[in-house]
C-alpha cells in the first residue's frame, strides 16, 4: 500500500471523536506522569491498560503510544525546574536544562526542549512511516527458524544494553521466559506450574504483573525518598508563557542538535533494547564531543538540552517501528502495547500493515496530532503541571496504588489478580533493591511465547533437526550476531576484570 | 523448556555469584527507608485478607487511610477526608455510570 494512500487512511480513522479524544487522553496522562516523578511511562501505560478493554484496537493503541511519547515531553519540566527527572530518559535534561533554569533562562530551556521534542517526534513519525512498510515486506519472509532468531537476537541485546551486569540481566530475561510458561502450553495443552489452581490455567494475566514490576515498585522506591530529598536545589519561578520562546542565538545554537538527536534517536529507537535513556545519553555524549566549547556543558548549554530531548522523543516515536512491522517489542513500553495489541486479538507482525491497515495508520496519523497537542500542552499550560507537582506525595502515591488495584482487578474481576499485583509489587521492588534490571525479565515474559512457539515450529517443520536454524541466510546471520553480541559482552567483562 | 530455562537458571546464578564483578550494593538496604515499605507489604496482604469480609469500599477505604499516614501525612483527618472522597467518587463512577460491581461485603454498599 502507497504510503500517501496510507496516511490518508490513517487520518480519515483517526480524526473521528473517539480516536481524537483516545489521543488528547494519552498525551495528557502521558505529560502527567512525564512531570510526577516516581512514576515512569510503563508505570503509567499499565495503568491506562484496563481502560483500553472498552476501547477499540486502535484507539487503545494511539493512546498507549500517546503516553509514551507524551512522557518524553513532560520529563523535562521537571528536570529543568526542579532538577528532578520526572522520568529516566529526562535526567540529562537535568544537568545543563536546571543550570540554564538557575541563571534565569529557564524559558528558553522549557521552550527549546518542547519545541526541539515535536521536531524529533514529527520527524520521527515520518521516519516510521518511511521505513515501516518496506521493513513489514521484507519481514514477510521471516519463518519460524528467522522469527526464533530474532528474538534470541532481541533478548542478548537487551541483557548486553542494559546496563549492569549481563548475567543479571540475562537471568531476568530467563526469569520472564520462566513465568510464560506459566498455564495451559500452547500445542500441547498440558498444564504448567499452575499448582492446581484454576487462575493460573490461562497463565499469569499481563497487567497484574506489568502494574506490580513497574507501577508499585516503583512506587516503593519512591518512598524511600521521602524524608531524605528534602532539599530542592533551588525551585526556580515558573516562567511566564511569553518567556517560553527561545530567541533567535538559541535557535541557532540548537538546530542542528536537534537535527542529530532526532537521527540518534531515532536508530536507537529502533535496535531493541534501545530506550529513550540510551537515546538520551548518547546525543548528550555527541554534542559534548562536537561541540567548539565542551567546556560550556554542564553549565547551562543549551545543545546539551536540545539534542538530549529530541532524541529520546525520536527514540520513542523509533520504538514503533520493530513492534508494529514485525511484532518484537523493543522495550518495556512496547512489550505492554503488544500485550494490550494481543488483548484484543491483534497480533502485530508483518502482517499487520495489510491485514488492519487501519490500525497502523491510524496509530501513524494519530502520532502527528499526538505531538501537536503535546507542543500545545507543554508550553501554555506549563503553569498546570507545575501546580500539579505540588500535590503531596503522601496522597499521590496511595492513589497510584489505587489505581493498580483496579486495574488489575478489573481485568477478570478476580481477587487472584490483585494478589499477583501485590505479589509482583512486593518481587519487582526486591528485585531492583538487589539492582536487577526488570526490563529484560518483561521482555522475556512478552517474547517467550514467541520464541518458545517459533523454536517448537521450526522443530516440527524441520523433524526434530537443530539445523533448521542455520538453513536459512537470515536465520543464520541472526544468530551468528546473536553469538557476536555474547562474545561482545563476555569479552568486555574480562577486560574490566583486568584492569 | 521449563527445564531448560531452570539449569539456565542455575548457571547464570553461579555466574553472578562467582564471578567478581559487582560491589556488593548493600547499600540499598540500609537505613530505614525499605522498613517502611515492608509495612506497605504487610498492610496490602491484610487488604487481601478483608476484602471478601469488608467489601471492596470498606476495605479499600481503611487501605488508602493506611497508606496515607505511611506515606508521610501527619494527622488522621487528611486522610479520612480524602480515603472518603476518593472511595465515594469510585463508588460514583463505578456503580452508577459504568454499572460495575465491585465485591460487597458487611456493609451492603
Amino acid at each position: 500500500m502507497d504510503i500517501l494512500q496510507g496516511m490518508l487512511q490513517g487520518f480519515a480513522v483517526c480524526l473521528t471523536p473517539a480516536k481524537l479524544f483516545a489521543c488528547f487522553f494519552g498525551v495528557l496522562i502521558g505529560t502527567a506522569v512525564g512531570v510526577l516523578p516516581g512514576i515512569g511511562p510503563s508505570g503509567g501505560m499499565a495503568l491506562l491498560i484496563p481502560l483500553t478493554f472498552y476501547m477499540d484496537p486502535t484507539a487503545s493503541v494511539i493512546m498507549l503510544a500517546g503516553i509514551y511519547y507524551g512522557t518524553q515531553y513532560g520529563g523535562s519540566t521537571t528536570s529543568i525546574l526542579i532538577n528532578v527527572p520526572g522520568e529516566a530518559a529526562s535526567v540529562i535534561t537535568c544537568i545543563d536544562g536546571h543550570q540554564m533554569a538557575s541563571q534565569g533562562r529557564a524559558g528558553a530551556a522549557l521552550g527549546i526542549a518542547a519545541f526541539g521534542s515535536f521536531i524529533a517526534g514529527t520527524l520521527g513519525v515520518i521516519g516510521l512511516m518511511v521505513v515501516a512498510p518496506p521493513l513489514a515486506e521484507f519481514a514477510l519472509k521471516f519463518g519460524p527458524p528467522e522469527t526464533f532468531a530474532l528474538v534470541l537476537v532481541s533478548l542478548t541485546l537487551v541483557g548486553y544494553l542494559g546496563g549492569g551486569s549481563m548475567a543479571k540481566a540475562l537471568m531476568m530475561a530467563v526469569l520472564g521466559l520462566l513465568l510464560a510458561t506459566v498455564g495451559q502450553e500452547a500445542i500441547t495443552a498440558i498444564p504448567r506450574f499452575t499448582f492446581g489452581s484454576v487462575d493460573l490455567q490461562s497463565g499469569i494475566d499481563l497487567v497484574p504483573l506489568i502494574m506490580g514490576l513497574f507501577g508499585i515498585s516503583e512506587v516503593l522506591l519512591s518512598l524511600e525518598e521521602i524524608g531524605r530529598k528534602k532539599g530542592d536545589a533551588g525551585v526556580v519561578s515558573t516562567p511566564k508563557f511569553w518567556e517560553l520562546f527561545p530567541d533567535r542565538k538559541d535557535w541557532k545554537a540548537s538546530i542542528a542538535p536537534i537535527g542529530r538527536g532526532s537521527l540518534i534517536g531515532f536508530l536507537c529507537g529502533l535496535l531493541p533494547g534501545g530506550t529513550a535513556i540510551i537515546a538520551s545519553f548518547s546525543s548528550y555524549a555527541v554534542e559534548r564531543k562536537i561541540s567548539k566549547h565542551p567546556e560550556k556543558f554542564g553549565q547551562g548549554a543549551i545543545e546539551g538540552v536540545a539534542g538530549p530531548e529530541a532524541s529520546n522523543n525520536a527514540a520513542a516515536q523509533g520504538a514503533f517501528i520493530p513492534m508494529l512491522t514485525l511484532g518484537i517489542p523493543g522495550n518495556a513500553a512496547m512489550a505492554l502495547t503488544l500485550g494490550a495489541l494481543k488483548m484484543h486479538r491483534i497480533i502485530p507482525g508483518p502482517m499487520l500493515i495489510t491485514e488492519h491497515p487501519d490500525v497502523f495508520w491510524g496509530v501513524v496519523a494519530s502520532m502527528y496530532l499526538g505531538n501537536l497537542f503535546l507542543l500545545v500542552l507543554n508550553l501554555p499550560l506549563l503553569g498546570m503541571w507545575v501546580r500539579l507537582l505540588r500535590v503531596a506525595t503522601s496522597i499521590l502515591y496511595p492513589m497510584i496504588i489505587l489505581f493498580c488495584i483496579i486495574g488489575a482487578y478489573s481485568v477478570n474481576n478476580n481477587l487472584f489478580d490483585v494478589g499477583m499485583l501485590f505479589f509482583f509489587g512486593g518481587l519487582g521492588y526486591v528485585l531492583r533493591k538487589f539492582n536487577f534490571d526488570l526490563v529484560p525479565l518483561i521482555m522475556g515474559f512478552i517474547l517467550g511465547p514467541i520464541i518458545e512457539n517459533s523454536a517448537r515450529q521450526s522443530l516440527i517443520m524441520s523433524r526434530g533437526q537443530f539445523g533448521i536454524f542455520f538453513s536459512s541466510t537470515i536465520s543464520a546471520i541472526l544468530l551468528g550476531l546473536a553469538m557476536v553480541i555474547i562474545a561482545a559482552a563476555v569479552y568486555s567483562g574480562m577486560r574490566k576484570r583486568k584492569v | 523448556m521449563p527445564f531448560a530455562l531452570g539449569i539456565s537458571l542455575l548457571l547464570l546464578s553461579l555466574l553472578v555469584f562467582l564471578v567478581p564483578g559487582e560491589k556488593p550494593k548493600a547499600a540499598g538496604w540500609n537505613g530505614d527507608a525499605w522498613k517502611r515499605n515492608l509495612l506497605i507489604l504487610a498492610g496490602l496482604l491484610v487488604y487481601m485478607l478483608l476484602f471478601k469480609p469488608l467489601g471492596f469500599y470498606l476495605a479499600t477505604f481503611l487501605l488508602m487511610v493506611y497508606l496515607m499516614k505511611l506515606s508521610g501525612e501527619k494527622g488522621l483527618k487528611r486522610s479520612v477526608v480524602i480515603s472518603f472522597v476518593t472511595v465515594f467518587l469510585i463508588y460514583i463512577v463505578f456503580y452508577r455510570l459504568l454499572v460495575i460491581p465491585f465485591p460487597q461485603g458487611i456493609l451492603r454498599i
